[in-house]
């Protein structure tokens, strides 16, 4: 897998995401974050294209030090040849963003 | 997301076929604060086309729940025996299932309860997750 530096210094990785049980994907670029401790964030329009089914709810940590409770998504994450089932957070940005070292 | 918003992707799902039962009786909208926000709603959508639950009625609480019975009945033990680990938590049941990451706990919670919603917390931490670059 590579990866790339875009110009405003954030390393990106092209992921595949899929719908767990639909043929409904998506590629796109996630940004590396490495104080995420979690697996993959995505931006609410791409969980609801993409028709994700609700997971768990978490509390979550945000980088101002607030407390945010939040749902998760499960989705398949295409990794190296392999699909991972694996829970996202939904956002209201426009990147996805991932801890590089979680899956 | 707005009511607007969410009746919109209601609607499409619905025109899509998917929903196999429940309706939406109700929306409501806040925040784990108490304030108002846009995260949790609550409506009674059991079902699309694929078999996975959306959400259901009882989902506001789930976190407050399974986090008061963490606190009451799994913490002493699990910090001794499984710190740092990920535990998902059904509520209702009192079954709990231990992950190396979120998605393993939750994984294991949803082959035992597909149609119940659970929460998860890390063992050990205040928080489940921590976002380094904001929401």
């Amino acid at each position: 897998m590579t990866g790339r530096v875009d110009d405003a210094g954030r390393a990106l990785v092209r992921i595949r995401v899929k719908n767990p049980a639909v043929a409904i994907e998506e590629e796109l670029d996630a940004w590396i974050d490495t104080g995420f401790t979690g697996e993959l964030v995505l931006p609410r329009r791409l969980v609801r294209s993409l028709c994700l089914p609700l997971g768990p709810t978490i509390m979550a940590r945000l980088a101002d030090g607030s407390d945010v409770q939040l749902d998760t998504y499960t989705c398949l994450l295409e990794w190296f040849g392999e699909l991972k089932r694996i829970e996202v957070v939904a956002n209201e940005g426009h990147y996805p963003y991932s801890a590089w070292a979680c899956f | 997301m707005k009511k607007d918003d969410f009746d919109n992707l209601v609607e499409s799902v619905r025109q899509a076929g998917r929903i196999r039962r429940g309706e939406v009786t109700e929306w409501d909208c806040r925040r784990a604060d108490g304030s108002n926000g846009d995260r949790c709603f609550r409506m009674t959508i059991e079902t699309i086309e694929t078999g996975d639950r959306i959400m259901t009625s009882t989902d506001t609480d789930v976190y407050e729940r399974g986090e008061r019975f963490y606190q009451e009945q799994l913490r002493k033990d699990l910090e001794r025996t499984h710190l740092n680990s990920f535990v998902a938590i059904e509520p209702d049941s009192g079954d709990f299932f231990l992950g190396r990451t979120l998605s393993e706990a939750s994984a294991a919670a949803n082959c035992a309860h597909p149609d119940r919603r659970c929460c998860v917390v890390r063992v050990g931490h205040p928080v489940t997750l921590h976002i380094g670059a904001g929401l």
